[in-house]
């Protein structure tokens, strides 16, 4: 299902935007704010979400992992 | 901060560098003498890691010396986060290029190699009756006949062990923030373990894909066409910065230890903290479009 794998690069690309912003809190904050650590937190966060979502769309038939053996 | 001051300071007459030259310099040649079949290539190869690890050793405990010290005024931390940005942006065009040669192969390549849009003729005239599937072994089978590398099983158990591992760190940096250092002992270590669980999983399961499909492997190697060479060149250098990362651990987790950081001034555990998320980023990012989309 496309929806399936909307959502689940929408959520990808939530893991980067915190990873990124995590980054220039580092940059920017110097160790003295706790910026860093939210933002890292909620990557760490979005990251299970997507994880537990996979196995959820597959028991529900939404989603599929590639076949085992390969055609050409 | 005994010694810090309003000068930026610069090292003088560090042996390092050229210890270090020598080290990569014993690995080349022992890597391309190995490639051409000559004996000494493994024991070049062994003396050059014996250097480096020497060097990494030397190195990073005078860096760590010299921060304890208070050496290192608020410009040179400054310094040290631009540099960790610089590195981050060689590593993310590091796995653009590769998650770019899979995007290319898998969008671009083979649906014209299949005959799509405008390529009627590619494949009529190139490799007729080519399909467009994904995992591939190529037209005219030239990955020869491999097994794909399934998501249940080891890899989604690696991706959970990463998961947590991230877990773990987010909690130690919580708990480094809070000056609760019997918890940020505890959730590091554990973090480090848990990296290299994964390192040895990842290990065992390359083992299981080249071991022949007859033998009850997958026979899927670097060489299995266009899925075993992205396969193994992005789970490959991935695990090789795992590694990494989970050396980078321990080297904070020792310094941990000896009490080396304040809830304020901690800038090698943020460092390594960001590091390892990226990893398990990586990761995920490989999970999801290796084996799932």
């Amino acid at each position: 299902m496309v929806i399936a794998k909307i959502f689940v690069l929408i959520v990808f690309f939530g893991i980067l935007a915190s990873l990124g912003s995590a980054m220039v809190y580092l940059v920017r904050d110097e160790g003295r704010a706790d910026r860093t650590m939210w933002a890292l937190t909620w990557r760490i966060g979005l990251s299970v979400l997507l994880f537990a979502s996979l196995f959820v769309a597959y028991a529900l038939g939404l989603i599929q992992p590639h076949g085992l053996t390969p055609t050409g | 901060m005994a010694h810090a001051s309003d000068r930026y300071y610069v090292p003088h007459g560090s042996p390092w560098p050229i210890v270090g030259s020598v080290a990569l310099l014993l690995l080349m040649f022992g890597i391309a003498s190995t490639l051409n079949g000559a004996a000494i290539g493994k024991i070049s190869m062994l003396a050059g890691a014996a250097v480096l690890l020497f060097m990494l050793f030397g190195w990073f405990g005078i860096v760590i010396k010299e921060s304890v010290d208070g050496f290192y005024n608020q410009q040179v931390d400054r310094s040290f986060r631009m540099g960790m940005a610089w590195f981050i942006a060689s590593e993310v065009m590091f796995f653009a290029a590769f998650f770019g040669a899979l995007f290319y192969a898998r969008q671009l390549s083979l649906p014209w190699l299949g005959g799509e849009g405008n390529n009627f003729f590619t494949n009529f005239l190139l490799w007729s009756g080519f399909e467009n599937e994904w995992p591939s072994n190529g037209p005219a089978e030239i990955g020869g006949d491999f097994k794909a590398m399934g998501p249940w099983g080891l890899p989604a158990m690696n991706t959970a062990i990463l998961l947590t591992s991230g877990v773990t760190i987010t909690i130690a940096h919580h708990a480094l923030r809070a000056g609760n250092r019997g918890m940020l002992t505890l959730f590091l270590g554990l973090t480090w373990v848990l990296g290299f669980l994964f390192v040895g999983l990842q290990g065992y399961e390359y083992a299981h894909a080249y071991h022949d499909i007859a033998d009850g492997g997958l026979s899927l190697r670097l060489d299995s066409g266009i899925y075993g060479s992205t396969f193994f060149m992005l789970t490959g250098f991935h695990g090789l910065h795992v590694t990494l990362g989970a050396t980078m651990l321990i080297v904070i987790w020792f310094r941990v230890l000896k009490g080396h950081f304040t809830p304020d001034s901690h800038f090698a555990f943020e460092g390594v903290a960001w590091y390892w998320h990226f990893v398990d980023v990586v990761w995920l990012g490989l999970f999801i479009f290796v084996y799932w989309l």
